[in-house]
C-alpha cells in the first residue's frame, strides 16, 4: 500500500488552512503529525478521510485517487463523543453496521476489543456512565472494529492514566505488527518519539519539518548537558560562564554551544572532586525541535 | 442505501426506547379513549345532577303574589312553560316577614310580588341572595309575555289567535359556494390543528437528534462511518417512520374507542361525515408524510448549524415561525371556505399539509387541485433536501461559528461529498 499526499492545500474564508503540504506512507508504521493548535492537522486528517475536499494537490492510495470506497480506515477524532444515553454495546453495534461489519461478526469484534481493552463490564451500560477515560477506550474501539488498513488517531492518550496509557501503547504497536498504517496527531512529543518512525510537523497550515525521526535528529548538535550531582555546582558554572541552566535539587540542565564545552565542564568537576551520579551530553530532543520550528 | 436504513432503524429504535416518547404516547392514548368517552361522562354527569334536579326543583318553588289580580288567574300557565322552576300562586297576602320566612326554612327559593302603580306593572324579586353571579331562577321577560297574552286576550283575542301569534319564525340559511360549515367545519379545523402538532412534533425531533449528535461530539466519528445524505434521509425516515406508527395507533386506538364507547349515531346526526372515509386517511397520513419530510429537512438544516443545546430554540425560532404561518394560514382561511386564500394555503407547501385534509373532509377541495398540490409539495421536499443535505455536510463539523445567511449560502456553494 502507498499513500500518497501531494501538494495539498486547502482555504476556508481566505484563510489557507493547508498550505501544500506533501507527505507519503509506504511501509506499516506509525506516522507522526504534529503541529500546534490550529496547525492544520485536523483539517489535513479530514481531507484524507474524505470528510472534506482538498482545493488542490493530490490524496493517492497506490496511485489511485483515494475515496471512502477504496480505503477501509479508521478514525479516533480528537473531538471525543459518544451518544450520552445508549449503550456501549448498542452504539458499537450500530457503527460496525454503518462500516459494513455483518451483525454476527460485529458481535464477536465487539466482544474481543471490550475484553482485550478491560472493559466487558461496561458491555450494557450507558455512554455517560463511563469515565471520560474509558469513553475514550470506547472511542478506540469504534475506530479499529472495522480491521481497517489506516488508522488515524488524534491525540489516542490524552485524559488516560498510565495504566490505561500501556494499555494503549500495546496494543496500537500489536496493529502495526498485524501491518496496519497508522498516523497519529498529539502534542504529547514523548509518546511520538517512543512510537513514531517518520514525522511530519505543521505551523500555521505549512509543513516546517519532516522526515525520519531518528534522521532528524542526528541532524542536530548536542546542545545541552545534564548532570545529577549531591552538591551544588553553580560556582564551578558560573566560572566557566554557563549561565543559561536549571538546577531543581541538583539536578542541572545546562545550555552548552558545543560537545567540547561539554567535556570541559566535566573535567573541571572530576577536577574539583564532585561526586556525579548522572553526567549526559543531550541532542534535542523532539520537544527541542517542535519549540525550535513552531515556537518562535 | 444500506446506511440509510441502518441510520433509520438505529433513530427509530432509540427512538422508541425513549422514557418520553413512551409517556407521551400514553398521556395521548388516554387523551384519546377519555375524549371518545366525553358523551358517556357527561351523560353520567347529567344522570346525576338529574337526580338532584328532582330534589332540587322541589325546593325551586317560586311564590307568585299577585293580591291585585292583575294577571287575571292567568299565573297558572307559568307552570307549562317548562321553566325548571315551580311556581307556586300565593292566595294569601304575604308579608315580607312572613316571606322571609318561608325563604330561610326552605320552603320556597324565592317570592316574586306584583304591584300596579300609574298604569306601571312592578315586580319584585325576593330571595335570600343572588350571589356574586346575579343568578335569578326567573326574570321579567317570562312575566312580560304573559301579560300580552292577558292583554290580547282583554282585547279579544281568541287563545288560538294568540298562539299564532307568538309562533317562533323559521330561518333558515342556503350556503352557494361549496363547502360544508357547522359541525364539520369544527372536525376539519380539529384535523388542522392535530396535524399542525404531529408535524411539528415529529419534525423538531429531527432536529433535536441531529444537535445531540452534534453536541455530544459524536460527529466526526459518524461522518467518516457514513455520508451527510445517509445520515439526514436516514434520520427522517427513522423518525417519520416513529411518527407514523404513533399516528396509526392513534387512529387505531380512536377507531376502536369510537366503536366501542362512542353512543351510536350520535356523530352521524349531527355531522355530515360522508368525506370521513379511508381515503380520507390515506389523504392525511399522505400529507402528514409530505409535510413532516418538508419540515424535517429543514429542521435538519437549523439543526447541523448548532454547536450548543442551549441554541437549539433560538435556531428552530426561526422553522417555528414558518410552520405557524403555514398553520395560521390554513386554519383561518378555512373559516371560510370561499376564500381565496384557501387555494393559497392549498398550494403552498408550508401549509398545504395543513389545510389540504382538512379541505377535503368538507369537500371544498377538487382532485386536480389535491394532485397539483401533492406535485408541488414533492418538488418542495426535493429542493429543500438538497439545500438542507449541502449545508448539513459543511456546517456539522463546525463548531462555535455564528452562522448568517451569508455563511448557509457560503456552505451551499462550497463542494463537500
Amino acid at each position: 500500500m502507498l499513500l500518497k499526499f501531494e501538494n495539498v492545500s486547502k482555504t476556508y474564508s481566505n484563510k489557507k488552512v493547508v498550505d501544500n503540504i506533501s507527505f507519503k506512507l509506504d511501509k506499516p508504521s506509525i506516522f507522526g503529525f504534529l503541529g500546534t493548535n490550529g496547525a492544520g492537522k485536523t483539517t489535513s486528517i479530514r481531507m484524507l478521510l474524505g470528510i472534506i475536499k482538498k482545493d488542490s494537490g493530490e490524496i493517492t492510495l497506490d496511485n489511485k485517487p483515494i475515496n471512502r470506497r477504496n480505503i477501509n480506515f479508521g478514525y479516533m477524532p480528537e473531538e471525543r463523543g459518544l451518544y450520552p444515553k445508549i449503550t456501549i454495546y448498542n452504539q458499537l453495534m450500530y457503527f460496525s453496521r454503518l462500516k459494513g461489519i455483518h451483525k454476527k461478526d460485529a458481535d464477536k469484534e465487539i466482544k474481543y476489543w471490550l475484553n482485550k481493552l478491560n472493559m466487558d463490564e461496561y458491555i450494557n451500560i450507558d455512554a455517560e456512565k463511563l469515565s471520560k477515560g474509558n469513553q475514550q477506550k470506547i472511542q478506540f474501539i469504534l475506530a479499529v472494529m472495522n480491521n481497517p488498513d489506516l488508522i488515524v488517531l488524534d491525540e489516542p492518550f490524552s485524559g488516560l492514566d498510565p495504566v490505561n496509557t500501556e494499555v494503549l501503547k500495546n496494543v496500537i504497536l500489536d496493529l502495526v505488527k498485524k501491518g496496519k498504517y497508522i498516523i497519529m496527531s498529539s502534542h504529547q512529543m514523548m509518546q511520538i518519539e517512543e512510537f513514531c518512525s517518520d514525522i511530519l510537523i505543521l505551523d500555521k497550515g505549512k509543513c516546517v519539518l519532516q522526515g525520519n525521526l531518528n534522521e532528524i535528529k542526528n541532524n542536530y548538535e548536542i546542545h545541552k548537558v545534564e548532570i545529577i550531582t549531591e552538591e551544588n555546582i553553580e560556582k564551578h558554572l558560573n566560572k566557566l560562564k554557563l549561565t543559561n541552566y536549571t538546577n531543581v535539587n541538583n539536578n542541572y540542565f545546562i545550555n552548552i554551544k558545543s560537545k567540547e564545552e561539554g567535556m570541559n565542564l566535566f573535567d573541571i568537576l572530576i577536577k574539583n572532586k564532585v561526586e556525579i551520579l548522572k553526567f549526559e551530553l543531550k541532542k534535542p530532543n523532539l520537544h527541542d525541535i517542535f519549540i525550535e520550528r513552531v515556537g518562535k | 442505501m444500506i446506511d440509510l436504513f441502518t441510520v433509520a432503524k438505529f433513530t427509530a429504535t432509540e427512538m422508541f426506547k425513549k422514557k418520553s416518547f413512551q409517556i407521551t404516547l400514553i398521556i395521548l392514548l388516554l387523551i384519546v379513549i377519555i375524549g371518545f368517552n366525553i358523551p358517556n361522562i357527561m351523560n353520567f354527569i347529567n344522570k346525576d345532577s338529574s337526580n338532584n334536579n328532582d330534589n332540587e326543583n322541589n325546593k325551586n318553588i317560586v311564590l307568585v303574589i299577585d293580591h291585585e289580580n292583575i294577571y287575571q288567574d292567568h299565573l297558572n300557565y307559568l307552570n307549562d312553560m317548562d321553566l325548571m322552576v315551580s311556581f307556586k300562586v300565593s292566595e294569601n297576602l304575604k308579608t315580607n316577614e312572613e316571606l322571609n320566612e318561608l325563604i330561610l326554612k326552605n320552603e320556597i327559593k324565592a317570592a316574586i310580588r306584583i304591584t300596579e302603580e300609574d298604569e306601571n306593572i312592578n315586580l319584585e324579586y325576593i330571595t335570600e341572595s343572588i350571589g356574586l353571579t346575579g343568578n335569578i331562577l326567573v326574570d321579567s321577560t317570562t312575566f312580560s309575555e304573559l301579560y300580552k297574552v292577558v292583554k290580547l286576550k282583554e282585547l279579544g283575542l281568541k287563545e288560538e289567535d294568540i298562539f299564532m301569534i307568538n309562533t317562533p319564525l323559521s330561518f333558515e340559511i342556503t350556503e352557494l359556494t361549496s363547502g360544508e360549515s357547522g359541525g364539520i367545519l369544527a372536525v376539519a379545523m380539529f384535523i388542522c390543528v392535530i396535524l399542525f402538532f404531529a408535524i411539528y412534533y415529529c419534525a423538531y425531533q429531527v432536529s433535536s437528534s441531529i444537535t445531540v449528535e452534534k453536541t455530544s461530539k459524536i460527529m466526526d466519528t459518524l461522518i467518516t462511518s457514513t455520508s451527510p445524505k445517509s445520515i439526514v434521509v436516514g434520520k427522517t425516515l427513522g423518525i417519520g417512520f416513529v411518527g407514523l406508527v404513533e399516528i396509526i395507533i392513534l387512529i387505531l386506538t380512536g377507531y376502536i374507542s369510537y366503536k366501542l364507547f362512542f353512543p351510536a349515531g350520535l356523530l352521524e346526526n349531527n355531522i355530515n361525515i360522508t368525506n370521513i372515509t379511508s381515503i380520507f386517511f390515506l389523504i392525511a397520513i399522505i400529507y402528514f408524510l409530505l409535510g413532516y419530510t418538508f419540515y424535517a429537512f429543514i429542521y435538519a438544516l437549523t439543526g447541523s448549524l448548532v454547536s450548543k443545546p442551549e441554541d437549539v430554540q433560538q435556531s428552530g425560532g426561526l422553522v417555528a415561525f414558518v410552520v405557524l404561518i403555514g398553520f395560521y394560514l390554513s386554519y383561518f382561511s378555512m373559516i371560510n371556505p370561499a376564500n381565496s386564500l384557501n387555494k393559497l394555503a392549498t398550494f403552498l407547501p408550508i401549509s398545504s399539509p395543513f389545510s389540504v385534509p382538512a379541505r377535503y373532509i368538507t369537500g371544498a377541495i377538487s382532485l386536480s387541485e389535491l394532485i397539483l398540490s401533492i406535485i408541488i409539495l414533492i418538488l418542495s421536499i426535493g429542493l429543500i433536501a438538497h439545500v438542507a443535505i449541502k449545508i448539513y455536510s459543511s456546517a456539522i463539523l463546525n463548531y462555535g461559528t455564528k452562522f448568517s445567511f451569508k455563511t448557509m449560502i457560503e456552505m451551499f456553494k462550497q463542494d463537500n461529498n
